[in-house]
């Protein structure tokens, strides 16, 4: 056999058998909550209401520099680093007359890389003395589901994993939240369903438009 | 009969086998989440004057970054055909090109996912022989090829590069 054949003979023995793949190694490439400075998402609820979400830029909170990010113009603080992504958590209370902090931290959200069927918690809890004690927890529960493909406004998403979080926030009484993410490779957030509430990617870019 | 064909076929031919082993390196998008890592691996191969073709089997396994339990496998067997563009006595200069195939699974803690993956090689080898052992030593990047049919048929490319050492024996 000549070399040349075999050359051919192997490459169409590799697109036969690339035929139809699960795209495992892809899904391992891309990042799945891109936070580049300039990049925008615009999701609606039903269709008059809107959200839109914007990455600032690198800004230090805390004891780290986290990325700024525009929710319908309120910030919100995330730390991306390789193996997971917390966010910045602040939440205060009046104790009496006098406020003070319940929470203040970055706290686990997302565990990277996405794998189906991860799993992973995050818990805080405090105690605060005042003239009546305060007790205060948050837990956050999250199961990776997919992937699967996502038909939002903005289009058809494929390779999307599938975030299911519960979060118990409370003191003396405890209050439940169930919320489902869909996260693309690439995009981030194209669908979130919290409570009776869905909000679908209707538009986007990352990082900056270009003139 | 066939044992006997056998015979004189490993007495006749160049055949040889042998394993290698590799330092590996994901590069592009396959760096986010993996470190580098050792590929071990076993081939067998036949030569024919300036050309040799080797069928290999080879397990890479990438892990996370900052020892999180999260890992890459892919189990993969390849054909390759070599072509020594410089031959002296003892020692030779040989481009690599092959395809394969190869069984992928993602894990983290007790979760898993599988797949499979096309896979094309390309490299260059230098070669040192002595009288019944053959030395290599080389570079190989591998291509791994994924498809899939949606509205377009679409196809992902993620990249491996290696430096790799192998030992044979030449029957």
């Amino acid at each position: 056999m000549s070399s040349s054949r075999a050359t051919a003979l192997l490459a169409a023995a590799g697109l036969l058998l690339t035929g139809c793949s699960e795209m495992l190694l892809h899904r391992s490439s891309l990042d799945y909550f891109p936070l580049i400075r300039g990049s925008e998402w615009k999701y609606l609820v039903g269709k008059d209401t809107a959200y839109y979400v914007e990455v600032l830029g690198d800004t230090p909170v805390g004891n780290a520099t986290s990325t700024a990010v525009a929710v319908n113009f309120l910030p919100e603080f995330w730390l991306k680093e390789p193996t997971s992504i917390s966010r910045y958590f602040y939440r205060d209370t009046l104790i009496g007359s006098y406020p003070d902090v319940l929470e203040e931290r970055y706290g686990l959200v997302y565990l990277l890389p996405f794998v189906s069927g991860n799993s992973w918690q995050d818990s805080f809890s405090q105690t605060l003395y005042g003239l009546d004690t305060f007790d205060y927890h948050r837990r956050l529960e999250a199961r990776v589901s997919g992937p699967e493909d996502v038909p939002v406004p903005a289009g058809v998403f494929h390779d999307c994993y599938r975030i299911e979080f519960t979060e118990q926030t409370g003191g003396s009484d405890t209050t439940t939240v169930f919320s489902s993410e869909w996260l693309a490779p690439g995009v981030g957030l194209v669908k979130k369903v919290i409570g009776t509430e869905t909000r679908e990617l209707a538009d986007y870019h990352i990082g900056p438009l270009t003139e | 009969m066939a044992s006997t064909l056998l015979v004189l076929l490993i007495v006749s031919g160049g055949f040889d086998a042998g394993a290698r082993i590799s330092g590996a390196f994901p590069a592009g998008g396959l760096a986010r989440n993996h470190s580098q890592t050792a590929i071990l691996g076993a081939h067998v191969g036949y030569s024919t004057g300036p050309m040799r073709f080797e069928l290999g089997y080879d397990y890479v396994s990438l892990p996370g970054l900052l020892g999180n339990p999260y890992s890459l496998t892919v189990q993969q067997a390849s054909v390759n055909s070599g072509w020594q563009f410089v031959r002296q006595p003892d020692w030779g200069l040989e481009a690599v090109l092959g395809g394969g195939y190869g069984i992928a699974g993602r894990s983290y803690s007790r979760s898993s996912e599988s797949g499979n993956v096309g896979l094309g090689q390309f490299g260059l080898n230098f070669i040192q022989s002595a009288r019944k052992g053959r030395l290599t030593i080389g570079m190989l990047h591998t291509l791994y090829v994924e498809a899939r049919q949606a509205e377009t048929y679409n196809i992902a490319l993620s990249q491996l590069f290696a430096v790799r050492a192998g030992v044979s024996y030449v029957f």
